[in-house]
């Protein structure tokens, strides 16, 4: 394991050497060391342990990120990203301390939207919502939205290949990026994707990824580890007239497996999400949900859409007839039905599970909220249900399970959610935490979103070829160890 | 006058969903105050629940109570269309979809319709995802 030095954070520059320099940098007013500014960036919703940062700073322009950063590398300052405040797993809890550079309050500009081909450049600080605003009223295209809150960052989350409404057509939302700007640790600023041109030749060149070396990879999935990226060009998608979306009430998880990928295979879906219907009770109020003898196990939400009512018809009938083959070769206990007339009876409630951007309520409104997060194999998702379903029931908490087919069922998604009582249910939860870990690992499952504590598990499982590529990569980018130090054990 | 309980499966969840709206209307509150049945409505395939009026106050719980005055088997498809806006009681049932035990009851059957059926009518008239197309 690589070690990870527990430093004094000013060690080679006094504090207030550091703080002079970085109001110079960010004006007096984006820069605090103040305990009462600090404590906001100390946690997060999950159970990762938390930690004060020394400082924040609040840039507003790339020039100040590479001051800062060269400023860091040379005094071996650690820097956190930070944008949204809706992180998970302790990503951006500064764990040996160091400076917080807040991108959500002023990096926050959609720079630009090409129409033509269908990309926008944008800022780290730009919200789901903001952009899926900017779109509806501007242009006739759309952003994939996530089950995050519309106030998430989609840079942030694209860089952590989070998914969307539209993984099941497109994959996760790693994959949509043409291109990126990012501060090294030099602090000199680098762009990568189609936009690598330089600017003598040719501005704004942001429309592909490939087919040169795809350094994009150096960013992708490093939790701020690699440097700070300060611009994204991200893929738009046509906006199309008619939507429709159905339900599947389905009775056994091999059914709900099967349904999932089937249904992500027929090419016909923008999203195949799955959850127990314990969860739509939670939305009702209803805090522990006992599930009743006879009610179904899951409930599938698939969305479809077109743009002529007939291509959309011919769709739902692709899928329908794909349903019913596999109703009737399994004789499985399953029910097929248009979405909308459910959630008329059910209210409002049970909308904002596809009328996104949204806050998924039994995800926040308690003060703690943890999972672990994985792309799947999609052949493996009836097993996971029932393990860790069975799971929930044992530890006596109310079961939350996510699944999605993504990118035509290439691979999926499964997220045991787990919200509890921060300071009483802790210790349970970090248990329960452990075995869904073992079994999503038995089940060939990779997590993402990493916390420290399930890096530390995986890592002893890799390929330690792989470990050290990683760690040299590391070096490379990082030789002084300033960028978001200790995740991933490095 | 009210739903003194809260349904712990999704059917009832619907159920009081729909029906709570309606208790602010006095001429359906009237209905209700008369109405001292126990009425049973099953979805074919899933499950049953046993909505009881008593006095004015309307339990709905999981399962079937053996002692019901009425008991209606709705079809998934004819439960999607009433909740769509498009099937009613009487259509349905006439095609099969809406399957009635204790028929002779005729008057039961009538007063629970025209209990549930301005519910169910107001639960549609403003569809929430109203650029939602139903297309099965």
């Amino acid at each position: 394991m690589t070690d990870v030095i527990k430093r004094d954070i000013f060690e080679y520059v006094e504090k207030e050497t550091a703080l002079n320099e970085l109001e110079k940098i960010f004006g007096k007013a984006n820069v605090s060391d103040k305990p009462h500014d600090l404590y906001p960036y100390s946690y997060d919703m999950t159970e990762s342990p938390h930690h004060m940062p020394d400082m924040i700073v609040i840039p507003e322009n790339v020039d100040q990120i590479s001051r800062f950063v060269k400023y860091c590398d040379q005094y071996r300052i650690p820097i956190i990203p930070y944008v949204s405040g809706n992180n998970v797993g302790g990503l951006t809890i500064p764990e040996y301390g160091g400076i917080m550079c807040d991108m959500g309050k002023k990096m926050n500009k959609i720079i630009k939207i090409n129409e033509s081909l269908m990309y926008a450049i944008l800022e780290p600080g730009v919200t789901f919502g903001q952009l899926d605003a900017y779109l509806k009223n501007h242009t006739n295209l759309k952003y994939g939205l996530a089950y995050a809150p519309p106030y998430a960052s989609v840079v942030a989350n694209s860089l952590l290949s989070g998914l969307t409404n539209l993984s099941c057509c497109y994959g996760g939302m790693s994959d949509w990026l043409n291109g990126l700007e990012a501060v090294i640790h030099t602090g000199e600023v680098v762009r990568t994707g189609s936009c690598f041109i330089s600017k003598e030749y040719r501005e704004d060149n942001w429309f592909v990824r490939y087919p040169i070396p795809d350094l994009i990879g150096l960013f992708m999935c490093w939790q701020g580890m690699t440097g700070i990226v300060t611009k994204a060009a991200v893929q738009l998608w046509p906006r199309k007239k008619y939507n429709t979306a159905l339900v599947a009430i389905v009775y056994g998880s091999e059914a709900c497996a099967e349904l999932i990928r089937e249904f992500g295979r027929t090419e016909c879906c923008e999203d195949v999400s799955a959850v127990p219907p314990d969860v739509v009770k939670m939305t009702f109020g209803i805090e522990y949900p006992e599930k009743q003898p006879e009610e179904p196990d899951w409930a599938i939400i698939i969305s479809m859409s077109g743009n002529s009512e007939e291509l959309l018809r011919a769709k739902v009938n692709y899928v329908k007839k794909i349903f019913e083959e596999i109703k009737k070769k399994n004789n499985y206990r399953i029910f097929l039905s248009n979405f909308g007339p459910f959630v008329n009876v059910l209210g409002k409630e049970f909308a904002i599970y596809y009328d996104l951007p949204n806050i998924i309520t039994p995800l926040y409104e308690w003060d703690g909220c943890t999972w672990i997060g994985s792309y799947a194999n999609p052949d493996n998702l009836g097993p996971l249900m029932e393990k860790c379903y069975n799971l929930f029931k044992k530890y006596e908490i109310g079961p939350i399970i996510y699944m999605k087919s993504m990118k035509a069922s290439h691979y999926a998604v499964f997220r045991p959610i787990v919200r509890y009582h921060k300071g009483r249910e802790e210790e349970k939860v970090k248990e329960l935490q452990h075995e869904f870990l073992e079994v999503m690992l038995e089940y060939q499952c990779v997590p993402y979103k990493t916390p420290r504590w399930i890096t530390e598990i995986v890592r002893k499982r890799c390929d330690q070829t792989w470990i050290k590529l990683l760690e040299n990569v590391k070096k490379m980018m990082d030789p002084n160890g300033i960028f978001n130090p200790g995740k991933w054990c490095l | 006058m009210s739903i003194i309980n809260q349904p712990q499966d999704l059917l009832g969840l619907a159920i009081k969903n729909v029906l709570e709206p309606i208790l602010e209307d006095e001429k359906i509150l009237k209905k209700i105050e008369e109405f001292n049945k126990v009425v049973v409505m099953e979805l074919t395939g899933l499950y049953p629940i046993t909505i009881t009026f008593n006095k004015g106050l309307i339990s709905i719980d999981y399962g079937e109570k053996p002692k019901y005055d009425l008991k209606l088997i709705v079809s998934v498809d004819a439960f999607t269309g009433m909740a769509e806006g498009k099937g009613g009681l009487i259509s349905s049932f006439l095609k099969g979809k809406i399957k009635v035990k204790k028929m002779h009851r005729i008057f039961t059957l009538l007063k629970f319709k025209s209990i549930f059926f301005p519910a169910i009518e107001k639960a549609t008239e403003n569809p929430i995802l109203e650029n939602l197309h139903n297309l099965l």
